[in-house]
């Protein structure tokens, strides 16, 4: 396997919404917006300075099928190289440096959105992506399977309900600063478990909430960048990967699929350890999650207790989607927008000082076992 | 410029029927296999998969490519779905080949699945939502009203008669025959499509692929892998896709201008300027007869409005000048969408390495064939040139 010699970077993101409900943007008037913004930031016409467009949409969530179609006219795209990579952003992200190095395009647009509030029953949409013939008929929610890993990761790791709660207030803490958070909240542990449980032990605030956003980010090659005088965000390695969901044998306390993606992700930077990171955006679409995938990528306990303790990188500052919102398929690129404007000292209130380097981390969220990783500096 | 030879080293297919019992995972596992198994690998050897699968709403799986990574290996690799409406199948592999061209994988297996009939009463009513939702799905409006517009326009313009297209289906089914997968391969008559069921009017049943079960896949290395494995590799040289606006009431449906634009990035990649003389041959999206000729005719390989006339001489036979589908294409094979495009890949792969038995084309002297795909709203064109 190859490194990335070749350097990528992203010069310019755009994004509209980020509340729990736009009602005065409709699915294609959010894309317009975002796009209109992440051109006007990296100074392109797409009509003449993009090679490619990769959208990540999945079509039950969009309530249309080959939603692919939907999206060239809002984007800039029509009568262009554009297609759906349904997947998180990372996986997404993947295929658009691949579309660089490959030498097909220097300029590639990656766009993902979620329209949520416009599902009327999440739940059954959830379902119907459990595999159909022997967990389907068990009739369990997303949210059940979710509590049974949970109980297998707090069973496996010594993690308790005290441990989440310090990660979840601290999480809605951070939120009330992003203005791009719709859940920040100044919460006790005793009013966390005292807001209900969803289904033991996964209780009601352990969910990240619904929210609505659109997210474009434009990559350019590090030689059209030095051409047309644009300062990319890089990224110095991204990767992800698949392991089996822990109803189909996986492991309740490492997730397979970070552990390996974050691997690569830092062969391919030639970096080593979290301590390399000035801030790590974790996938947190279930308060445990977070604390899972960082017991994935840590390579030992002094290293996840060190990070944990908040004496190392800053983890997800903008207060996540525990914070933000659980935004489906933008989830992963809500957190590259984050570490870009990170990174590009444009975080406002939730600024990091110094920040130079960043790890994304993503998970395809119920039931998969999908996920990436990618890092970024600057 | 582009930086890494990509070979296909490997490939195989299910059988294309109505209504397989295997799974979709069960599908893409025993395509996967063959591919590997001809390849002379194992997953071992591969690093990353490419799966390619049209609406989630026929398997009635939400993120259908989770669904069906197991079966296609994904586990423990880098695993991706890519989606562009019915061009899918073509484009599965070109995904495949930027996966590996981009030098960071040196392996990619490529699978192409479809299932479409766990949908009841007929696949056709997944196609009710590919529609936009404020100003055509009041209309009740089907996939078959606007193919038969299409195929309207384009029989209006060049002034087409329907026993003109009709051979487009004689010949495929007929082709079909010596297809070990296919599912309607028939010895039929131009009277025979002429007199079959009208569906809406130009289209009649015959004009038309049905729907089918199936999964086909490909084995895309480097050029350093594929010194390993064979001493004859077949390349990918060229890959093109295009997507036009959504609003495809806007434009003149008499030519797919999208898949001139797609043919000719795939073209320019591959060094062809005349792709007539260049190519030896050519599987062409054909999930309607009159569209083998309108895509011919958008791919550069005939004139616009000659198409017909080449059938009608002959030319595009198995045996003729510029063979067009000697698989049997979609109207005699199968159309599991996903599946169908990728089986084209796979038939030119097979007729450039010399393995496609009673359907070679040229005495197994080719050495340059294409495979297109098509989707969407009539707005996607796929295209990738292989030479050996």
């Amino acid at each position: 396997m190859a490194d990335m010699a070749d350097r990528i970077g992203i010069i310019g993101a755009g994004y509209e919404g980020f509340r729990p409900v736009i009602s005065d943007l409709s699915t294609r008037e959010l894309m317009f917006e975002a796009a209109s913004k992440a051109y006007d930031d990296a100074s392109i016409d797409p009509r003449k300075d993009v090679g490619s467009y990769i959208c990540c949409t999945e079509d039950f969530w969009e309530g249309w099928s080959i939603t692919d179609e939907m999206v060239p006219d809002q984007i800039g795209a029509a009568g262009r190289p554009l297609c759906t990579v349904p997947a998180d952003a990372v996986t997404g992200l993947g295929n658009a440096v691949m579309h660089i190095l490959s030498g097909i395009a220097e300029v590639v647009v990656l766009e993902a959105h979620s329209k949520s509030a416009d599902v009327i029953d999440k739940d059954a949409v959830e379902r119907l992506a459990q595999e159909p013939t022997i967990i389907r008929p068990l009739g369990a929610s997303s949210d059940a399977l979710a509590a049974l890993e949970m109980d297998g990761f707090m069973r496996s790791t010594g993690y308790d309900h005290d441990d989440i709660n310090d990660f979840l207030v601290s999480s809605k803490k951070r939120a009330l600063k992003n203005t791009r958070a719709s859940y920040g909240a100044d919460l006790s542990a005793e009013e966390v478990e005292g807001a209900g449980m969803i289904s033991s032990p996964l209780r009601r605030l352990d969910k990240a909430p619904f929210a609505e956003a659109g997210v474009v980010l434009v990559l350019a090659s590090e030689s059209w960048a030095k051409r047309n005088k644009r300062d990319p965000v890089f990224i110095d390695g991204v990767a992800w990967s698949s392991s089996l969901p822990w109803f189909d044998g996986g492991d309740f306390g490492v997730a397979g699929y970070a552990r390996d993606s974050y691997l690569k992700a830092m062969n391919r930077a030639g970096l080593k350890g979290l301590d390399s990171f000035d801030i790590i955006e974790l996938d947190d679409t279930y308060s445990y999650k977070a604390l899972q995938h960082l017991h994935s990528l840590a390579k030992s306990a002094a290293e996840e207790t060190r990070v944990l303790s908040g004496t190392g990188p800053a983890i997800n500052p903008g207060g996540g989607s525990l914070g933000v919102g659980n935004l489906l398929e933008a989830s992963a690129i809500h957190r590259l927008l984050e570490c870009y404007l990170q990174l590009t000292r444009k975080a406002g209130p939730v600024q990091v000082k110094g920040a130079e380097r960043a790890l994304v981390q993503s998970w395809g969220g119920i039931p998969t076992a999908t996920g990436g990783a990618a890092v970024l500096s600057r | 410029m582009i930086k890494r030879r990509v070979a296909v080293v490997g490939a195989g297919m299910t059988l294309f029927r109505r209504r397989m019992l295997e799974t979709g995972r069960e599908l893409s596992y025993e395509a996967s296999k063959m591919a590997l198994d001809s390849a002379g690998m194992t997953l071992k050897d591969i690093e990353s998969v490419v799966i390619g699968t049209a609406p989630d709403a026929f398997d009635g799986v939400h993120m259908k490519g989770e669904y069906l990574l197991e079966g296609a290996g994904g586990i423990g690799k880098a695993n991706s779905r890519v989606y562009v409406g019915g061009g899918t199948g073509v484009f599965t592999p070109v995904a495949g080949w930027w996966h590996v061209a981009s030098g960071l994988f040196d392996t990619c297996l490529v699978v192409g699945e479809e299932k479409m009939s766990p949908l009841h009463p007929h696949p056709q009513s997944a196609f009710w939502s590919i529609f936009d939702h404020t100003t055509e799905r009041p209309l009740g409006v089907t996939l078959l009203w606007i193919f038969a517009l299409e195929m309207r326009r384009y029989m209006h313009a060049h002034n087409v008669k329907e026993e003109d297209i009709a051979l487009v289906a004689v010949k495929n089914k007929m082709n079909a025959l010596d297809h070990p997968c296919a599912q309607v391969a028939a010895r039929i008559t131009v009277d025979d499509v002429m007199n079959s069921e009208k569906m809406v009017w130009p289209v009649k049943r015959y004009d038309v692929s049905p729907p089918s079960d199936g999964a086909a896949a490909a084995i895309l290395v480097s050029e350093e892998v594929a010194r390993k494995f064979t001493d004859d590799p077949v390349w990918i040289d060229g890959v093109g896709w295009n997507v036009d606006s959504q609003y495809w009431t806007n434009r003149d449906l008499y030519y797919p201008a999208y898949l001139e634009t797609a043919a000719k990035m795939a073209y320019k990649m591959a060094k062809i300027e005349n792709p007539r003389r260049q190519l030896d041959f050519a599987e062409v999206y054909d999930p309607f007869d009159y569209k083998e000729l309108h895509h011919m005719e958008g791919l550069l390989l005939a004139k616009k409005g000659e198409a017909p006339k080449l059938t009608k001489e002959g030319v595009t036979q198995r045996n003729g000048d510029f063979p067009v589908n000697p698989s049997g294409g979609l109207l005699g094979v199968g159309n599991p969408i996903a599946a169908a495009g990728m089986m084209k890949v796979c038939e030119v792969y097979w007729q450039l390495k010399g393995e496609a038995g009673r359907r070679q084309v040229k005495g197994n002297k080719a050495e340059r064939g294409l495979a297109q795909a098509w989707g969407d709203l009539m707005q996607v064109g796929t295209v990738l040139t292989m030479k050996r």
